[in-house]
């Protein structure tokens, strides 16, 4: 049983659509700004790669109530594209919406403990009612009508990778014919000050797999897929857009918020995808890479790739250069920039390139280039060593 | 296929069968193992309630199944790390004493059991965590059992686990006098219970799980209705917490019928992944010999959950 | 005499605030040995616990660890720590 992509939608700093995204990834228009300033940071200023609306725009923009966090807003954008993209009327059919998040509420949250921390009795309770990560799902799953299953999963920064890989296991097991799955992450000043205090932010702009990294820039965002059954993309055949081939989950097992320096969890995971695809890795076209531009990640997954592809290296890069880490989100928004990235046959750039990392000969692409590419590998990797990733493949 | 629970361990408010803890209690707080016993010190000193709850009910869970290191490691929780999570925004949000440590942050995330068991057992295994707020547990269970019917992996450990802190039993106090809660809520309660399962042959067997997806939830009605004529031999553990979205069980109360029913959040209170106390507490009721409120001795247990718009849940274990 | 106090009150102070930062709680200030390696052997704290203590000197004293190296030398034991501290305060 095969699963397939009959519509995606994307929300992110670089653009607000499918094909806005796309084309700021082809001219090389990044959406990263230089301050952090109105969001409440100790300890100094970040680049920050937050989308221009406020969240009464947002609101206005999506239909929804301005009192919904900042992540269920973002998240309805997306899945609301990515629905009427499909062409398919949900309520003929089982369809559910799976979806990853790190922060939930959160944005809400703060509100409130900022009034709570002056006086215990303060605060408006209802700004915590959607703080859990599944309320944020809940919501914007009745948005769209996908309420036959509706879950959530938090895995950290591969939390919409685990999100896409269990729809399609609950496709094939048919329990259901469609799965809206992927993930969104509102910048928050508790992820903003939490990455502070671990030392992981860069001051300037990221510089993914580049030997002069400092660090990630925090981003924001949601990134959905139309996942379907192979008998609904038969009979929706003009919409199929590409098939999910192949994904894989493996525990790095290491550190809380380190990866092992060899990557042996990114090295499962690829291998796990490549592998239930029934491919090789020489088949593989491109890679867009988790690449969060830390001194660790990108050694780690940098190992992790030259074991693996030791033969024939795919092109890659980061789009993370264009959207900050996108945390929860970022399996989401990447697995329609990969899907993007098939569909067009092109690579999409890394920016800010220019060193290759000590004793690790990877040149990630620095421009768009269109080349033959048959399948696509997205990765994922979370605290807690928890390593996903995905493989798209043309249809 | 056919799935079985081979092992369970679990720290709750609950004290064993013989010896029933508290009832309607201003909050229920799980009694405590001594955690020296069970996990190495060292790792001890930063662990918050919920990361040595979580990591020693698995260790043991683990120890009773005689699995070295499961294939795959599943964990749900409707809230997270509560303590941490709560640590870090409280002094980002004091102009006084911002004083936010790292610590907090790394372990604030929904993962961190996972990924400190995947750690302790040193496994490179499949590894997911689920929060679904109220379903969280279910939708583990529900990966559990697709993971061993794809076939790939033979046995899963599963988990759930909630805390409660100082600062939520504060603020739901706060948001059920805003929602004028029923005076017969049972009180907040936390816990962690852990399952090795897998498809060898074991005394409790997984034989159903319901997730209904429509409004008048006829799946779970006909369930009930059509598979147990055997009443006397069916108990009935029910997610009721005294509390208003106890409405919601009215749906489905006539085919629920005369069978033996019991509100288990009695012995637990009430939190998100507390199915997970009720599926422990069943194993242990099909596998001990005890006397258990009105039943002795059922061949097989329902847990029933009814939320007012949410899927109800069912799961259906049998003793074997 | 009283740049000597000085210190010995700084060393004491950083004791337990490694203490209560790092959740030594069967720990007394007394029980650290002032020239002890912190990490690996001495105390045996870890690379988180190199964070909590980062971040415990730029919040108390505003102190920045920008370069990876200096960090190492400056952590390594509560004295060099409180000499660190001094000598950027200076």
């Amino acid at each position: 049983m095969k699963v397939f992509i009959a519509g995606m939608g994307v929300i992110a700093a670089p653009g607000e659509n499918c094909a806005g995204n796309l084309s700021a990834l082809l001219e090389k228009r990044h959406g990263i700004h230089a301050s952090s300033s109105d969001i409440d940071t100790l300890m100094g200023d970040f680049p920050v790669a937050k989308i221009a609306y406020t969240n009464n725009e947002l609101a206005a923009k999506s239909g929804v109530s301005p009192s919904w966090p900042r992540t269920a807003m973002l998240g309805v954008i997306a899945a609301q594209e990515a629905a009427a993209s499909s062409g398919l009327d949900f309520a003929k059919y089982r369809t559910g919406f799976i979806s990853g998040t790190t922060v939930g509420g959160m944005d809400s949250t703060e509100n409130f403990f900022y009034d709570y921390s002056k006086n215990k009795s303060a605060g408006h309770i209802s700004r915590i009612i959607n703080h859990e990560c599944g309320k944020i799902s809940h919501l914007i799953a009745e948005n769209i009508q996908a309420t036959d299953f509706v879950t959530t999963l938090n895995t950290a920064c591969s939390s919409a990778a685990n999100a896409i890989a269990f729809a399609a296991r609950m496709i094939k097991s048919g329990r259901l014919d469609i799965a809206v799955a992927g993930g969104t992450d509102a910048i928050t000043a508790f992820t903003l000050n939490g990455f502070n205090t671990l030392l992981l932010l860069d001051d300037e702009l990221n510089k993914p797999f580049d030997a002069r990294r400092k660090g990630l820039n925090l981003g924001e965002g949601a990134g959905y897929l139309v996942l379907v059954s192979e008998e609904i993309a038969r009979q929706n055949n003009s919409r199929v857009l590409a098939e999910l081939s192949g994904y894989a989950n493996a525990s790095d097992s290491f550190h809380q918020t380190a990866l092992s320096d060899e990557g042996n969890g990114p090295y499962l995971a690829m291998e796990g995808a490549i592998k239930m695809a029934g491919l090789s890795p020489n088949d593989i076209g491109y890679i867009n890479l988790h690449g969060t531009a830390t001194p660790n990640n990108d050694l780690s997954e940098g190992n992790a790739i030259l074991r693996l592809f030791a033969e024939k290296i795919p092109a890659l890069s980061s789009t993370k250069s264009f959207t900050g880490h996108t945390l929860g989100a970022s399996g989401g928004v990447e697995a329609v920039y990969s899907v993007l990235a098939l569909i067009n046959q092109t690579t999409l750039p890394n920016l800010r390139f220019e060193i290759p990392m000590p004793g690790i000969e990877l040149f990630p692409e620095t421009e768009a280039r269109k080349i033959e590419i048959k399948h696509v590998l997205s990765n994922s990797f979370g605290f807690g060593g928890n390593c996903c990733s995905l493989l798209f493949s043309k249809a | 296929m056919d799935l079985y629970i081979n092992a369970t361990s679990s720290i709750s408010a609950f004290d064993s069968l013989q010896g029933l803890h508290v009832e309607n209690a201003d909050r229920f707080t799980c009694n405590e193992p001594d955690y020296k016993l069970i996990i190495d010190p060292r790792q001890l000193r930063r662990m918050s309630r919920i990361m040595r709850m979580g990591l020693a009910s698995a260790i043991k869970t683990l120890e009773i199944a005689n699995v070295q290191t499961p294939q795959a490691v599943i964990t749900a929780t409707g809230l997270g790390c509560l303590d941490d999570t709560g640590n870090f925004l409280v002094k980002m949000c004091d102009p006084d004493n911002r004083m936010m440590n790292p610590t907090a942050f790394i372990q604030s995330i929904h993962n961190t059991m996972g990924g400190q068991i995947a750690m302790h057992l040193k496994s490179n295994c499949y590894n997911n965590t689920f929060t679904q707020d109220l379903l969280s547990f279910e939708h583990a269970l529900l990966d559990t059992i697709i993971l061993l019917e794809e076939g790939s992996i033979q046995s899963v450990l599963l988990g759930g686990i909630d805390e409660l802190t100082e600062l939520k039993h504060e603020l739901t106090s706060r948001l059920f006098k805003a929602q004028k809660e029923s005076d017969g809520y049972y009180g907040q309660g936390e816990g962690s219970a852990f399952f090795s399962i897998s498809g060898v042959k074991s005394p409790v067997k997984i034989e159903t799980l319901i997730l209904s997806q429509h409004a008048n939830h006829s799946d779970i009605r006909d369930y009930f209705s059509n598979h147990f004529a055997l009443g006397e031999k069916t108990l009935v553990l029910t997610g009721k917490s005294g509390g208003n979205s106890d409405e919601a069980y009215k749906l489905t109360e006539q085919s629920i019928g005369t069978k033996s029913t019991i509100a288990y959040k009695k012995y637990c209170g009430d939190y998100p992944t507390s199915c997970a106390f009720a599926t422990w507490l069943a194993s242990e009721i099909l596998t001990q010999d005890v006397v258990f409120d009105t039943i002795s001795q059922p061949q097989h247990v329902l847990i029933y959950h009814a939320y007012p718009d949410r899927p109800h849940t069912l799961i259906h274990l049998s003793g074997c | 005499m009283s740049n000597f106090n000085a210190m010995e009150q700084l060393i004491f102070n950083l004791k337990e605030q490694i203490i209560e930062r790092l959740n030594l709680s069967d720990t007394k200030p007394e029980d650290i040995d002032s020239e002890a390696p912190l990490f690996g052997d001495g105390l045996g704290l870890d690379s988180i616990d190199a964070l909590e203590i980062i971040v415990l000197l730029q919040q108390v004293y505003g102190i920045k660890i920008t370069n990876a190296e200096e960090g190492k030398k400056a952590m390594k034991s509560v004295k060099t720590l409180a000499e660190y501290i001094t000598e950027k305060q200076a």
